[in-house]
């Protein structure tokens, strides 16, 4: 397997924790969400893709959405964790956790080639 | 690079990306390309001096609208087995209803979905038998015990009034109180096995 779609494999089932994770701290708008995946390194590859996710995850019913007006320049749809979101969060952490001790177990070299 | 310039690119980007959503819902799209819009103006006003190879990186970050479109699909997909589940959910209000209104279609319902076990099916379909039909035609005995304590004494008529009348109520409240309970139990049958449960996938 190609190690690019190994990496997009990996991504795909965990970046909507992610970015709900982000949304526990506080109500972000898209630019943020993807400036803030910016900083943790390769979790987003296209940033256009945050917004179908948002959608969905909002037709999903895990956030709430609202307008508000900015300073400058056209309002913002702030994304905001739903108490559903929240649940889901606290699930995916446990699950993740879980799931990470068993990989680290067996590669227990901390991931460095022999 | 030109205004002009510029502004093709990103109008012919966002063509692109309605082009590629063509197939979603109309609501669903307009979303989208919103959002990339106002995303792509944010961006473009916080560069101090917008070349094209600024431009063009930012065109480049958000990604090929095929694959925006892509992660949109596949979003819709997902969404499928949800509406199968709510159509499951219209069977069982349906069934609970019928429990109410026409016991023996409702109990047949019951006993065929496999959103309740076998013992809240069992007490369902016992609790109380034939919903409000059934509770009708019991109380339509009372009035042989209410001529039977006619002719006794006067506390016998008092305590038998205050009996038939404790169990109307229980009788009236049961199929309403059988409904809430078998409500409360009900389980998604769509849900896959080992799935989180509340998780957005």
């Amino acid at each position: 397997m190609p190690i690019d779609g190994l990496a997009t494999q990996l991504r795909k089932g965990v970046i909507e924790y992610c970015v709900l994770a982000m949304l526990k701290e506080a109500p972000l708008y898209g630019g943020e969400v993807i400036q803030l995946l910016r900083t943790k390194g390769q979790i987003l590859v296209s940033e256009g893709t945050i917004y179908p996710l948002l959608s969905r995850l909002r037709s999903e019913g895990f956030v709430e959405t609202e307008w508000r007006d900015t300073p400058t320049g056209a309002p913002r749809r702030y994304y905001r964790l739903s108490r559903s979101g929240q649940k889901a969060v606290a699930d995916f952490r446990d699950e993740w956790f879980r799931f990470r001790d068993s990989v680290n177990e067996i590669f227990p070299d901390g991931g460095r080639q022999k | 690079m030109t205004a002009v310039r510029a502004n093709q690119l990103v109008h012919a980007y966002l063509l692109r990306l309605e082009i590629e959503l063509a197939d979603l819902p109309a609501a669903k799209r307009h979303e989208i390309v919103d959002e990339i819009r106002s995303h792509i103006a944010a961006e473009r006003s916080a560069m101090v001096d917008e070349s094209d190879a600024g431009l063009m990186n930012l065109l480049d970050r958000l990604g090929d609208p095929a694959e925006i479109a892509a992660e949109a699909r596949s979003g819709e997909e997902r969404r499928l087995p949800a509406a199968g589940l709510r159509r499951f959910r219209t069977l069982e209000v349906l069934t609970l209803a019928l429990m109410l209104l026409a016991w023996p279609v409702g109990v047949v319902l019951l006993w065929a979905s496999r959103a309740w076990s076998t013992r809240e099916k069992v007490l369902g379909t016992l609790l109380p038998p034939g919903g409000y039909p059934g509770v009708l035609l019991v109380m339509s005995t009372f009035h042989w015990f209410v001529s039977m304590a006619d002719a006794g004494p006067k506390w016998g008529q008092t305590a038998v009034g205050a009996v038939l009348f404790t169990v109307s109520l229980l009788l009236l409240a049961a199929p309403i109180g059988m409904c809430v309970y078998l409500a409360t139990r009900m389980r998604v049958p769509s849900q896959q096995p080992g799935e989180v449960r509340g998780s957005p996938r």
